[in-house]
């Protein structure tokens, strides 16, 4: 028997909600906005599905609805200016400083240990939203830069240079959570 | 390769974007270069850390029910004519703004659609042809739900501002420019349950509507025509005409255009 278009539809784009989810809190920083922006985001992939053309990736069709409804939507409702001085921050800085620890015994396990999760999570939301969008889509999701590129809606060179701009201000910010964490204190040991 | 030249691939090999060249070309250097490995090897565990620590929520279960649950409510909604709670997109509300119907130009003499065969030419491009504008999201995937050009013609040539507003009821799947009778209209598709509704806005120069009975929406005057198998609707908003077009008689039309009110 001939599948129903829901059946198809919860089969192909259904089984992408939770990545859309955790995607969606990153970006919206509210569970409740999140689940807002997933809900409306498969509707309107629903309502769409003839459009969608059957075999190519619907992962990153998905996100890209969720992608164009959230710059749409939510983010016009706290758009600031974002001004980020990333002048200081040396392309191996993270690395750098945990070198500098010396070769003790493997410094960069102890610094993983005392990044908590919820440390990650604030420090992705911390990140200005330019760049938040594309570390969550490569980190997270695991998109090429060109699939990013279309998502997003960028030129893929921005792509590359707002993602190694985001991940040195992501590794700024997890240093600095793990040395409040007491991180240094200890590694001294 | 140098060092130099490894960590230049640095991300994109992590990324694994690099080319397969690159690849072998830097795996070859930090097999003999110590420190490079290392910072290779931080940087994917970085990468894979961050990952680990931001998985999947656990909530996405109860939300994938709710969904399922949305679509189903909604395609009842449709198949049995009910109005499905769709959420207008701040620019479907602006082309409810802009709904003005600019109805035709002066030639068009009363009794034009009343006393002939014709039918109005609206009520022809909602059928035909006015569904098959320039798509502005012929490209649905982007979901834009008009293009820079309509948007430019609603802003600068009309001065009409787009609302941020929501309402309930129709969603557009659709927008373009239609010209009637030489007359330069946007033209927004709706749909109302299932039934599409036409929305165009022009300026309201040189249209001229006979036929239609005034009617009060709230402090508003709209302009109503009871048609064979159709029903129409206009109102005027700064210098724009907005006319609603659609062939279903039962279809509440004044209530697309709440938002229009504020303007």
């Amino acid at each position: 028997m001939k599948k129903t278009k829901k059946e198809v539809f919860e089969k192909e784009a259904m089984v992408h909600v939770e990545a859309l989810h955790r995607t969606a809190l990153r970006m919206t920083k509210n569970e409740n906005d999140a689940d807002d922006l997933v809900q409306e985001t498969l509707l309107k992939a629903y309502r769409f599905w003839d459009k969608f053309e059957q075999g190519s990736n619907c992962r990153a069709w998905l996100f890209k609805i969720m992608t164009n409804i959230f710059i749409n939507n939510y983010r016009a409702k706290s758009r600031s200016p974002q001004v980020v001085d990333l002048q200081d921050v040396d392309d191996d800085f993270l690395f750098g400083q945990l070198s500098a620890l010396g070769p003790s015994d493997d410094p960069e396990r102890h610094f993983f240990a005392k990044v908590f999760d919820d440390d990650v999570k604030k420090a992705i939301e911390e990140l200005p939203e330019d760049f938040r969008l594309v570390v969550v889509l490569s980190f997270l999701e695991g998109f090429s830069y060109q699939e990013i590129a279309d998502i997003v809606g960028l030129q893929i060179g921005t792509v590359k240079s707002r993602l190694h701009r985001g991940r040195k201000l992501l590794q700024k910010a997890l240093w600095e959570y793990a040395v409040r964490n007491g991180f240094i204190k200890e590694a001294a040991k | 390769m140098t060092c130099e030249e490894a960590l230049r691939h640095l991300y994109d090999v992590i990324d694994k974007e690099a080319s397969q060249y690159d690849v072998e070309e830097v795996q070859k250097h930090l097999a003999e270069c110590k420190s490079c490995m290392a910072r290779y090897e931080f940087e994917e565990m970085f990468k894979a850390f961050v990952k680990d620590k931001a998985a999947p929520s656990d909530k996405a279960d109860k939300l994938k029910h709710r969904i399922l649950d949305k679509i189903d409510e909604e395609s009842e909604g449709r198949s049995f004519g009910k109005l499905g709670p769709f959420r207008f997109s701040a620019v479907a509300i602006a082309a409810a703004v802009a709904l003005v119907l600019c109805v035709g130009a002066s030639f068009w003499a009363a009794g034009y659609y009343r006393y002939t065969k014709y039918i109005h030419p609206f009520e022809q491009n909602h059928f035909n042809g006015g569904w098959n504008i320039i798509p502005a999201n012929a490209d649905s995937e982007s979901f834009q739900p008009c293009s820079p050009e309509i948007m430019k013609f609603i802003s600068n040539d009309l001065s009409m501002t787009l609302g941020d507003v929501q309402t309930v009821g129709y969603y557009m799947v659709d927008s373009g420019f239609d010209d009637i009778r030489d007359h330069h209209f946007a033209h927004f598709k709706f749909l109302h349950g299932n039934m599409p509704v036409s929305l165009y806005v022009g300026k309201k120069d040189g249209v001229e509507m006979p036929g239609f009975e005034e009617t009060k929406v709230g402090n508003r005057s709209v302009y109503t025509y009871d048609g064979d198998g159709f029903q129409m609707m206009y109102w005027y908003c700064g210098k724009s005409i907005l006319i609603a077009v659609s062939e279903d008689k039962t279809m509440p039309l004044p209530e697309i255009i709440p938002a229009v009110y504020s303007i």
